[in-house]
């Protein structure tokens, strides 16, 4: 069993609880461990884009110290702790005036060496490089049966792409290659990384609607039977507010949208309590049952 | 409406604070509208992004701290994303809002939200509202 | 005992005001080796050459020490000056006491008047050590060598031609042309680009003067200028071009069919071809990797039907050697690869394409016959949106360069298509408009009022695909809001950048490109023509992009060069070049790899070095390589140069 330490956020251990379980019982099942790292604090949700913000690099650099101890890689699931780490852990390394402010501050926290070899790993790259989706394919027993999914390519996972050096952000694969390890059928669409509206949802929720409601139709109407998310925000916009999107829109039909780890579970033929269907406002049951899939 | 422009304008303490906090070459914009020919808030906005950054360079401040569009801003990062002259518009836009939230005021009052929201929104959502409407006094 | 002149000019106030002239005139009118010290208010005028003159003749002078400005400036003017008086020009010298004294120290005035005091004599002591040289004459072979078949290269080969020189005009196609051939209309008179090159084609293809090298590149240039020595790869056409008549039964016959690269992979061609319809010469090739029997070893059809059995499947590659005296660059340009640039789709989307795309669809001799039909279902587009700076200006994704015509030929493009489509609606999206040309303004304004044209100004974010419609996404910064265009197709204005494989053949010819690519000028207002390189010229889009009158001009410019260097009779290099003193040189060859010229090489017989006078620049290289001190540059050798620190010290 390979062990990683990993950074679940806040969102994935309360109200998101269940999607973290489906993620952690899928990765035990292809022999990876992931150890929740111990006392993380939240990341931040937000990376600092003002110059002078250099007290909200604080709590990402305690959490590199933490983490290095165990390993030089650390592992998260949720989209926007992945945008937050992967770039404090940039510019803390890049830039020396900034770290020196931190590290003074954090006094005893910080008497190490700031853990330069360190790298910040999104979920889906760990699957990408150490699982490799070929192997990926072989492993499953549950192939999704060409289940249409429209991956939602987020803003924080891939954006700004000097920063986040992940995939190309204008034409990223990654999901798309994930959905067809899978045995799923990727479904290309206009709006696969325009912003759902994010936390808009509480200072202008009308607004925030538009964004998510015009990514819906969008994959609708490329064919999607279901969509995919690594970002607690976007699902939460993308999944439960579906319910003021059929308030507003009398022909407005419900689709399903899965958590990233959800699909992964279901194909490794994971018993449906773990896989975190409480989580979803539309429910993929009736989707996955008529596929044979549950 | 007419614009007076003399070096004091173009160069207030201001416009050197957002220059300061986003550290943007703000004169290196061409207008080209990339930036907002991309932004998926675009239409709801009162100043789109690229006249925000043409106010800036014009020194017109504080019609961008009273507009509506600071606060419609996700940071999604798709404007500095394409940006053909490397221009991060993002963190012009963050500039803005630091500027006002600074003075103390408000956009958001967090605390006002009702209860079930609290519940329903992932906390992930709930402090990015904190740190881009709330000030920090 | 020497006698030198001295002549010190004021040069207005530029030395006068901070030199104390009077002073420095008199501290040299007592000194060794000096015959006359004189001054003059401005020295290079008519009365200020004629004192130096004068002097020369009168006081027999044999060495004259002129302290004005940078050699730079007037160093040819003092020496041509002393020749017409009888004296050799390499005794005479230059102190520089603007540059590198009076304007410098322009507030230390008594300390500026002792530095140009010890400028001049340290001058002195070099100009009494100097040795009376000859210049260097050599022969010119009064042949050119034009690389580049398009406009550029065939406007420069005729003139050239026309004078009475032999040209050779290599081109890497199996045709002449360039990208003008495949153009359908130009701006801004919308004249039938074939119709106004053919005849240049035809008249390089028939000119008595000129040789055609077409499906050839260069591949080894050594030599210099006026003495250039070429080898050319004449690629193997597996086509007997003594024999073929340009029948094309074999193209007609030929089973095997593949994207045309003419067409910019709309279209289809065979695998035995012709460029176009208008070829010069109008003979055919075999492309290896698309015909049957190079890749299965069947088929052999056009063997089969050939008339006059012009088919061999047995050639080879041949070299060719060629001597000229000087080389015309007329390579052209490409476009950017537009998937550079994954936002408008290109490449992904069959209806997106580029703006030589469109000159194909365009063309009565393209893959539609001239009717615009887009590339995914051959559908007439009704609503067509044309994009500029897709590359250019970008220095994120693209070049930062203005590509200077993608202005005008989309402009061009949209009037075009509403010739044939017209309750079509085209839309341009621009940020500027750069219509500069004679009747270009005019041209674009016509199209906006007669053609119904829509210039949004701003830049497209994205292009995307919904159902057969291409959703476009832009903005219209002139009313600040964001636009949105489903379109029927799109066509990309992309950058221009140098043609492939220029770094290679700047290497090949030992000049030099900018970071782009595009060769360099030696002077970007006053030498546009001239390469870094001596008998190296330049024409047409290989220096920069830039339309066809323009490009016109130019290979006429380059040409007239070329004509000016043909019509000396010998050519004369300076003589301040390497040496070798033949006692003390040991033979390890060790200049030979110092030198960047290839001016160095070890005599067969003596095994001394030997210095190749007319390819020797002077740069001292060798001087510094060697160990024994054997190699020098001459009138500057190290003795003389310690001879003027001592005396200054």
């Amino acid at each position: 069993m390979e062990i990683y330490p990993y950074f679940p956020g806040c969102a994935l251990s309360t109200k998101a609880k269940a999607l973290d379980i489906c993620a952690r019982e899928s990765m035990k099942a292809l022999g990876i461990e992931l150890k929740e790292l111990e006392d993380w604090t939240c990341c931040g949700a937000v990376f600092p884009l003002a110059e002078d913000e250099h007290i909200r690099l604080v709590s990402p650099a305690r959490s590199f110290y933490k983490a290095i101890k165990y390993s030089d890689r650390l592992v998260t699931l949720c989209s926007a702790c992945f945008n937050v780490l992967r770039r404090s852990l940039k510019v803390l390394k890049e830039n020396a005036a900034r770290r020196e402010r931190v590290i003074n501050y954090m006094e005893e926290e910080a008497l190490e060496p700031f853990p330069e070899q360190l790298k910040i790993h999104h979920f889906i790259e760990l699957i990408r490089d150490v699982i490799g989706f070929e192997n990926l394919s072989t492993k499953i027993t549950k192939p999704l049966q060409g289940l249409k999914i429209a991956p939602f390519y987020d803003c924080l996972t891939f954006r700004p792409p000097k920063e986040m050096e992940f995939e190309d952000s204008e034409n990223p694969r990654i999901f798309s290659n994930y959905i067809t390890a899978l045995g799923g059928i990727p479904v290309d669409f206009p709006y696969r990384s325009e912003c759902c509206g994010a936390h808009l949802s509480v200072s202008n929720p009308d607004v925030s609607l538009e964004c998510s409601y015009r990514i819906i139709k969008s994959a609708q109407l490329a064919g999607a039977e279901a969509l995919l998310t690594s970002c607690p925000l976007c699902h939460y916009n993308l999944d439960f507010r579906q319910k003021e999107m059929a308030e507003k829109n009398i022909d407005f039909k419900p689709i399903p949208v899965f958590y990233l780890t959800q699909i992964l579970g279901i194909a490794l033929g994971l018993p449906k309590e773990v896989l975190g269907f409480e989580k979803n406002y539309v429910s993929p049951l009736s989707l996955l049952e008529g596929k044979g899939l549950i | 409406m007419k614009l007076i422009l003399d070096r004091a304008k173009l160069n207030s303490d201001l416009v050197q604070s957002i220059k300061d906090i986003s550290l943007q070459k703000i004169m290196a914009c061409y207008q080209c509208g990339k930036c907002t020919a991309g932004c998926p808030l675009a239409d709801a906005m009162d100043i789109v992004p690229n006249e925000m950054m043409r106010l800036v360079m014009l020194g017109e401040i504080d019609k961008l701290l009273s507009s509506k569009a600071i606060w419609l801003c996700t940071s999604c990062f798709q404007c500095g994303t394409r940006c053909p002259k490397g221009i991060e518009v993002h963190r012009v836009f963050e500039a803005l809002r630091c500027l006002a939230l600074r003075d103390g005021k408000n956009y958001t009052d967090m605390e006002k939200l009702p209860d079930e929201k609290l519940e329903e929104i992932p906390q992930q959502g709930i402090i990015a509202g904190f740190r881009k409407f709330e000030s920090l006094e | 005992m020497k006698k030198i002149g001295l002549f010190i000019c004021h040069c207005g106030s530029n030395i006068a005001g901070t030199v104390d002239i009077a002073k420095v005139k008199g501290y040299f009118s007592e000194y060794d080796d000096i015959e006359i010290s004189d001054d003059y208010k401005y020295m290079c005028s008519e009365p200020g050459q004629k004192k130096l003159r004068d002097a020369i003749k009168e006081r027999e002078l044999d060495g004259v020490v002129v302290a004005c400005c940078s050699p730079r400036m007037h160093e040819i003017t003092f020496r041509n000056a002393a020749v017409s008086a009888g004296l050799n020009p390499y005794k005479v010298e230059i102190a520089n006491i603007r540059e590198q004294c009076s304007w410098v120290h322009q507030k230390e005035k008594d300390k500026a008047t002792e530095k140009a005091i010890a400028i001049i004599k340290t001058m002195i002591e070099k100009v009494k050590r100097d040795e009376p040289l000859q210049p260097i004459e050599f022969n010119i072979t009064k042949r050119a060598l034009v690389i580049g078949g398009g406009i550029a290269g065939i406007t420069a080969a005729i003139d050239i031609a026309n004078a009475g020189y032999e040209v050779i005009l290599v081109e890497k196609r199996h045709s002449i042309g360039g990208k003008m051939l495949e153009l359908s209309e130009t701006f801004p008179t919308l004249d039938c680009a074939q119709c106004t090159l053919t005849p240049k084609t035809v008249e390089a293809g028939r000119h008595p003067k000129i040789k055609l090298l077409v499906y050839s590149e260069v591949e080894e240039v050594k030599g210099y200028i006026g003495n250039f020595d070429v080898k050319i790869r004449r690629k193997a056409s597996y086509v007997d071009w003594t024999k073929c008549t340009g029948c094309g039964l074999c193209q007609e016959k030929c089973p095997a069919k593949t994207e045309s690269e003419f067409d910019h992979g709309l279209g289809e061609r065979k695998a035995i071809y012709t460029l176009s319809p208008q070829a010069v010469p109008n003979k055919p090739i075999i492309d290896k990797n698309s015909c049957r029997f190079f890749r299965e070893g069947k088929c052999r059809v056009c063997e089969k039907i050939c008339p006059v059995q012009a088919i061999n499947y047995e050639m080879k590659d041949e070299i060719i050697e060629e001597k000229v005296g000087a080389i015309i660059v007329a390579t052209g340009y490409d476009i950017l690869e537009t998937e550079k640039i994954p936002e408008y789709g290109y490449g992904m989307y069959k209806d997106v394409i580029d703006g030589l795309q469109f000159e194909r669809l365009n063309s009565a001799s393209g893959p539609t016959g001239g009717e615009i039909r887009r590339p995914s279902d051959g559908k007439v587009p009704k609503e067509v949106v044309f994009i500029k700076c897709v590359g250019s200006r970008d220095p994120e994704k693209g070049i930062p360069y203005c590509s200077r015509i993608c202005c005008m030929y989309l402009g061009k493009h949209a009037r075009l298509y509403k010739h044939k489509v017209p309750d079509g609606q085209a839309y341009l999206f621009y940020m500027d408009i750069r219509s500069f040309g004679k009747g270009y303004e005019e041209f674009i304004q016509q199209s906006m009022e007669e053609a119904n044209l829509l210039y949004i100004r701003g830049r497209v974010a994205r292009i995307m695909q919904e159902g057969d419609k291409l959703v476009v996404w832009g903005v219209d910064t002139l009313s600040g809001r964001k636009v949105e265009i489903k379109a029927d197709m799109v066509v990309l204005g992309t950058a221009v950048i140098p043609s492939g494989g220029a770094k290679e053949l700047a290497k090949i010819l030992r000049t030099s490109t900018d970071e782009y690519g595009f060769f360099s000028e030696a002077h970007i207002k006053l030498k546009p023509v001239e390469s870094m390189t001596g008998g190296i010229y330049l024409a047409g889009c290989a220096q920069a992009p830039k339309d066809i009158p323009d490009t016109v001009a130019q290979a006429g410019a380059a040409a007239a060069k070329v004509l000016s260097l043909f019509g000396q009779e010998k050519m004369v290099q300076e003589p301040l070049i390497a040496c070798v003193d033949a006692d003390l040189c040991s033979g390890c060859g060790i200049c030979v790899t110092a030198c960047p010229f290839d001016a160095r090489m070890l005599d067969d017989e003596s095994k001394i070095s030997i210095v190749n006078e007319a390819l020797c620049q002077g740069c001292g290289a060798c001087v510094s390589a060697c160990p024994n001190k054997a190699c020098q540059l001459r009138n500057a050798s190290p003795q003389t140069y310690m001879a003027m620190v001592d005396r200054y010290l």
